[in-house]
């Protein structure tokens, strides 16, 4: 197990080192200057800022410069925001992304787990035609529609909860319902399948011989079984939500950092992109290789490293 | 087991419910920012706070910030005026007009320091010197030696400016400039206090606590990415005459976002976009406004097509700027055939500079047969370069089908690029005729016609013409005001009307809601966006 980990740590460093990389060498393709008032200045200008933030150098010794700053933990600073550290930039608004990542798959993994058992069990009835409906429904309207309604709706005319901004947790509520709607549809459709396909196997029949009540098997037996597929989709689900979704962000004003990646590229900001670029690679890396540890955990059958 | 399940998810549906109504926020409707006393203003901006820092500053929430927060030598007033602010009355220029004597009145930063000449000898030096790196550095051209000592090849105690005194301040200009009074409204002229910015060092101004004030407003609060409060500075020599007590600035990028903000009583302004209008425009809160921005179409004129003027000429006249201004835009823009937006330019009996200028007017069959003069009858492809935004979108698809519907034998292919894609497309000269935007910098028509000169870095279009050359050299030479816009009008009607080089086709306007008792809170043309300084609430 501890050499697995470390070699799966080792090809998690060697990915990372080849993102960075290819991001950097990519981002040179890039046209125009990272300068907010481009149209305004002349060449020479231009030259002169570029000397200034040292991005006359030629490209291999930007690329070096870069990757020994890297190694000593300096991402550099932020063109647009005056020079600011990109270490601050997203520490800053990691909280929020988080957080808001957090509750939202809480929220619909849970949800998701529900309608998704239920459905199972109440295989071809209504129950399940509805839950069917809505898990259809969640995966195929893309979750800024429901936050579009739902903050007019319930903030705008029923006042209920807050309409924008991230000051309480009550102004988290309409993001997570938004945001977790996604999750709880692709989970629910995951483990209804799942429990249907466990059903029939002779470890379930076996149980029920042996006498023991629907809720002990449904419990004991098959939902255990089913979260296996849920289990995978939930990793880069993780990473995906926990990093930001640039429109739930926008729309609720939540400083997160979705939207300090995609802006960063529409700007130019290269100190930014390659920051953004590199957190999200890391944290992807980092989850998925838990994600895999997590299945041995789920699922005995599985032996991870395959020495023991 | 069947009731059961219906149970938990009745009871899980339940649950949510209660929360939400738990969590009922109550906001109230009708607004009424003062209705506690204190006259505290809410709005929303699309960005953070980028920089606090004059010389950095590059973008609107950063001039926003600080013409609100720190006071140069002159102020606009609220017709867009500039009225003596730290100078004291008038200055004293000498005769050949290059050499400004400012005499300072008595006002203190927010730290109880005199506000002195050296103080603004400290910042425009800092904010021409390489070092620096300001994008900005360019504005202060005009000053002695500012560009040679941009481009290192000066030492930044050349900058023709010098405390005489600690009250008197004397300003040497490359040349005549009638503009240069305005000019030092702008934000990056405003005063920094060189004991405290040295003392700060490199975390001068990235902070409310790191800075320091002698504006209107302070920056009191910063809550990173989601906002930042302005507090009246009661240490401002005109204090008396500021109403409001705070400023409440929110973060907020998404328009409809605004809008529902607006509509629930959180903010009391809220910009619409287009396709907004529609839905308030008869409502009591909607208003417009203009800007400086002009849209326009630029024409290569190393373009094997639009090399000949008739081509250029037939293409202005073929298009009616009103599909775009009443149905694309529908949100106070303006049509125009000048490139000096209306409203920014006086002559000094107050009459604007646009007034009865009319440069080409729409004539769907002038425009055929100037363009069979042109074509000799052939079949033209055009590539009309354009950039991604909504609105570039939208006015290039309404280019090619008044373009294909009014010329003979013509097919526009639209090249939408990314922004800074096009910019570089344009730099090359790797393009026919392109959408571009334009907002002055300075009020003077020097502004935005002086890109076009032969010479000049900006000229992107490759119009070389020595006659235009000549006049805006004369312009720019003259000081008596209204020879001055008479010599650039001159110079303007030879660009636009004799050699069509660009086809200007509106000036952006804005559409936006405020609570109506809200008062003068205007949009400004040039400089900052806003003044909260001559803002009230009834």
């Amino acid at each position: 197990m501890g050499r697995y980990i470390l070699q799966r740590l080792t090809y998690g460093l060697i990915t990372f080192f080849l993102i960075a990389t290819f991001t950097f060498f990519l981002m040179d393709l890039l046209p125009g200057s990272p300068y907010q008032n481009q149209e305004k200045l002349t060449d020479t200008q231009i030259q002169l800022l570029n000397d200034r933030y040292g991005l006359n150098d030629p490209l291999p010794v930007r690329y070096a410069t870069y990757l020994g700053n890297l190694v000593q933990g300096d991402l550099g600073v932020s063109f647009r925001t005056a020079n600011r550290p990109v270490t601050e930039l997203i520490m800053e608004r990691i909280g929020p992304s988080a957080q808001l990542g957090i509750q939202a798959l809480v929220l619909g993994t849970f949800v998701g787990l529900l309608l998704g058992i239920v459905a199972a069990i109440r295989h071809n009835t209504y129950i399940d035609y509805g839950s069917m409906f809505v898990s259809v429904i969640g995966i195929s309207v893309p979750s800024f529609v429901f936050a579009a309604l739902l903050q007019y709706y319930v903030g705008v005319k029923l006042q209920w909860l807050p309409v924008a901004f991230w000051d309480s947790p009550a102004h988290t509520i309409l993001p997570t319902i938004s945001l977790s709607l996604g999750v709880t549809a692709s989970i629910a459709r995951f483990v209804r399948t799942e429990m249907l396909e466990v059903t029939g196997q002779d470890y379930v029949t076996l149980a029920k011989a042996k006498g023991l009540t629907g809720n002990a098997i449904v419990w004991k037996h098959m939902v255990r079984n089913a979260m296996i597929p849920a289990i995978t989709i939930l990793g880069p689900m993780t990473a995906g939500l926990l990093t930001g979704t640039f429109v739930i962000e926008k729309i609720f004003a939540v400083p997160g950092l979705g939207e300090l990646f995609v802006t960063s590229i529409t700007l130019n900001d290269y100190s930014v992109i390659m920051g953004t670029t590199l957190f999200f690679s890391g944290l992807f890396i980092i989850i998925i290789l838990l994600v895999d540890l997590l299945y041995g955990v789920v699922d005995p059958r599985i032996r991870l490293g395959g020495d023991n | 087991m069947k009731k059961k399940s219906i149970l938990l998810m009745m009871t899980l549906i339940l649950a949510l419910g209660s929360v939400l109504a738990a969590c009922s926020t109550g906001g109230d409707s009708d607004g009424g920012s003062s209705s506690n006393g204190e006259k505290v203003l809410r709005l929303t901006d699309t960005s953070d706070i980028t920089t606090a820092d004059p010389a950095l500053a590059t973008d609107a929430v950063a001039f926003n910030l600080i013409a609100n927060t720190m006071e140069g030598l002159y102020r606009l007033d609220q017709d867009g005026n500039a009225i003596p602010a730290i100078a004291e009355g008038e200055p004293e220029v000498s005769e050949d007009g290059t050499v400004y004597t400012f005499t300072l009145r008595d006002a203190e930063w927010s730290n109880g320091e005199p506000v002195t000449a050296n103080d603004f000898v400290y910042a425009w030096q800092r904010a021409v010197n390489p070092e620096t790196g300001s994008q900005y550095a360019y504005i202060m051209n005009t000053v002695k030696n500012a560009e040679a000592i941009n481009t290192g090849e000066l030492p930044k105690e050349d900058l023709g400016v010098k405390a005489i005194d600690e009250k008197t301040l004397e300003v040497t200009l490359e040349r005549p400039d009638p503009s240069f009074i305005s000019l030092t409204s702008f934000g990056t002229f405003t005063p920094i206090n060189e004991a405290f910015a040295t003392e700060k060092g490199a975390d001068f101004s990235t902070t409310p606590e790191n800075h320091i004030y002698n504006g209107p407003f302070t920056w009191s609060e910063w809550d990173r990415e989601q906002g930042y409060v302005l507090t009246k500075n009661d240490a401002y020599w005109d204090a008396e005459n500021v109403a409001l007590e705070k400023v409440d600035v929110r973060v907020v990028k998404d328009t409809s976002t605004v809008v529902n903000l607006y509509e629930a009583g959180e903010v009391d302004y809220a910009g619409l976009s287009s396709e907004q209008v529609a839905a308030f425009q008869e409502n009591d809160d909607y208003n417009t406004g203009l800007r400086s921005t002009v849209g326009y179409f630029k024409f290569n004129h190393e373009d094997e097509v639009f090399a000949d003027v008739n081509a250029r000429k037939a293409v202005a006249r073929a298009v009616d700027p009103a599909g775009i201004i009443d149905q694309l835009l529908n949100n106070g823009s303006i049509a125009t055939t000048s490139f000096i937006p209306k409203e920014f330019i006086k002559y000094e009996d107050g009459t604007d500079y646009t007034e009865g200028v009319s440069h080409f007017e729409t004539n769907a069959d002038e425009a055929a047969s100037l363009w069979e003069e042109a074509t000799g009858g052939e079949a033209v492809t055009i590539e009309l370069l354009s950039f991604d935004s909504e609105v570039a979108k939208q006015i290039s698809e309404y280019m090619e089908g008044q373009i294909e519907s009014n010329l003979p034998n013509v097919t526009v292919n639209i090249s939408q690029q990314p922004f800074n894609n096009k910019l570089e497309l344009e730099a090359n000269g790797d393009y026919q005729m392109s959408f571009a935007l334009w907002g002055p910098d300075y009020q003077d028509p020097l502004t935005n016609l002086g890109i076009f000169t032969s010479d000049n870095g900006q000229n992107d279009i490759n119009y070389k013409s020595a006659a235009y050359d000549k006049l805006i050299d004369e312009a720019s030479a003259e000081t008596a005001i209204d020879a001055r816009y008479d010599k650039f009008k001159e110079a303007e009607t030879l660009l636009i009307e004799q050699d069509q080089a660009i086809m200007p086709i509106y000036q952006a306007g804005v559409a936006y809601l405020i609570r109506p008792n809200v008062e003068n809170f205007n949009r400004q043309l040039f400089g900052a966006d806003y003044q909260y300084k001559y803002v009230d609430i009834n």
